[in-house]
């Protein structure tokens, strides 16, 4: 791999990876009051009535979550959005397109080879239409 | 007349060179494409979602806040080129990923590009081509052999071209389809090689694509599972309770009937609170396992495959074919997963 594909993929790796992180605490600290919110539920469920204080402080832990849920969602698209006006997104897509002009380059090789080859029954059936005429024009003179 | 020989013997021994035909990188590649497409379909799916996301996030902002909105153009005193809402100083209708689909789009075109140079239907204009010469070759020595009884020389070309065993046509048929194919099998190596770095690094960039979409969504499920556990357990509790009111045994059966008539629309609540929670237990374990990455890792995989195939001297696609076959597999994984947290997020009323 030459220095310019590892850079590009080294900061790919770089900028997935800050991401994740950053995701990951945020996973951990949603998963940690989410168990907070089953010790509300388990109480409802063994049929018992949750106080006005319990009922609050379940409301702002409700409240937290869409909080972290809503940061981590604009963290996931802030990055994508860094990643794709990235230098790293903008080399590989001028890469990708210098490949698809040679290609389409080859393609017209291809092309003109077969051009190339079917001219050569037309060269042969021209010099044989050619010197039958002047075979002719041989035996008439 | 030297050329016609000269290109005679450079057809017979083309004619024994090994190389592999048309049909052998054609069918890999075509499925190659088929397979990108595919990959493609997947990928436009995730960067929409991901686009309305963003939409709805600037929605919010602006309920927030709303003086971030502003009117960009739309006054005609000003003789505006566009009208545009504007949050922030970009639109409010983003148009999100906008290079990363680019690429997506270029990838797309490069399979096709490849598939065109594999399938580049010139063998019915060489058959053609060929197909005159033997009359042709004949002719010409004829004609050559008339022309030199006419000026004293004896030559026998006639005889020397009805020699070759096989006919003429039919050589030099498969000569010019050798080449033509030994033309593109080389520029298939020379493309997909070049490609091979810069294609493994888009399929990155569109795994992370699909890996946040899923991320997203896998919150969302998440808060769905939360909420139909909370009302799973809200329904749980009447029932334990009424249970606690349960008649003894030798109770009347007057009594025991209107237990069980006040029990039954609780019980009834419970089944279909579990009902849902069962679901959107499904529903997030499908996006805890869902691996949306996959297609893509996998298209890496087969491409790296197929420049490995082509650059054999006598290419064997054995290995290609099988991971095609397991990318469909992912792919039709990937739409049933897909397809159950769809279901999640968006019920059907």
């Amino acid at each position: 791999m030459n220095s310019a594909a590892d850079k590009r993929a080294s900061t790919i790796r770089k900028i997935i990876a800050t991401k994740q992180a950053v995701i990951d605490g945020i996973n951990a600290d949603m998963a940690r009051l989410e168990k907070q919110l089953d010790i509300f539920n388990d109480k409802v469920a063994s049929g018992a009535s949750l106080t006005d204080a319990e009922k609050l402080q379940k409301d702002i832990i409700k409240d937290s979550l869409n909080t972290m849920q809503d940061n981590a969602d604009r963290i996931e698209l802030l990055t994508l959005d860094a990643l794709d006006n990235s230098a790293a997104v903008a080399n590989i897509s001028s890469q990708v397109d210098q490949a698809n002009q040679e290609l389409t380059q080859v393609k017209q090789q291809i092309q003109q080879l077969t051009d190339t080859l079917t001219n050569l029954g037309n060269i042969l059936t021209g010099v044989t239409n050619l010197l039958g005429s002047l075979t002719g024009l041989l035996a008439a003179l | 007349m030297d050329r016609v020989f000269r290109w005679t013997v450079v057809a017979c021994a083309l004619a024994l060179l090994p190389a592999c035909s048309t049909t052998d990188f054609a069918k890999p590649i075509g499925d190659f494409a088929a397979a990108t497409t595919d990959a493609s379909t997947a990928f436009s799916g995730y960067a929409d979602s991901l686009e309305k996301l963003k939409q709805e996030k600037n929605l919010i902002d602006v309920a927030d806040k709303p003086s971030l909105l502003q009117p960009v153009g739309c006054d005609l005193i000003t003789k505006p080129s566009k009208c545009e809402l504007q949050i922030a100083g970009q639109p409010l209708k983003p148009k999100f990923l906008v290079h990363t689909r680019q690429i997506m789009a270029a990838i797309v075109t490069y399979s096709k590009n490849l598939q065109a140079i594999a399938t580049a239907d010139d063998i019915a204009k060489l058959k053609t081509a060929s197909d005159a010469i033997p009359a042709d070759v004949n002719g010409l020595a004829k004609a050559v052999d008339a022309f030199s009884k006419q000026v004293g020389r004896s030559t026998n070309l006639a005889g020397q071209v009805a020699a070759i065993s096989s006919p003429a046509g039919e050589i030099i048929t498969i000569a010019l389809t050798k080449i033509a194919e030994y033309e593109k099998l080389q520029a298939l190596r020379g493309a997909t090689e070049r490609m091979n770095t810069i294609f493994a690094d888009s399929m990155a960039l569109m795994s992370f694509v699909a890996a946040s979409n899923q991320g997203i969504a896998n919150r969302a499920l998440s808060r769905n599972f939360e909420a139909a556990k909370e009302a799973y357990a809200a329904a749980v509790g009447p029932v334990v309770n009424k249970l606690k009111e349960k008649p003894k045994p030798g109770a009347s059966p007057e009594e025991q009937l209107a237990f069980k008539k006040q029990l039954a629309p609780l019980q009834d609540n419970l089944r279909v609170a579990l009902v849902k929670y069962e679901a959107a237990a499904e529903a997030f374990n499908a996006g805890l396992t869902a691996k949306p990455e996959a297609v893509f890792t996998k298209l890496a995989d087969l491409h790296a495959n197929l420049v490995d195939a082509l650059e054999m001297p006598n290419p064997d696609f054995q290995t290609v074919f099988k991971k095609l076959q397991e990318f469909a597999a992912t792919a039709a994984t990937l739409a049933t997963d897909v397809k159950k947290i769809d279901d999640a997020l968006h019920p059907k009323t």
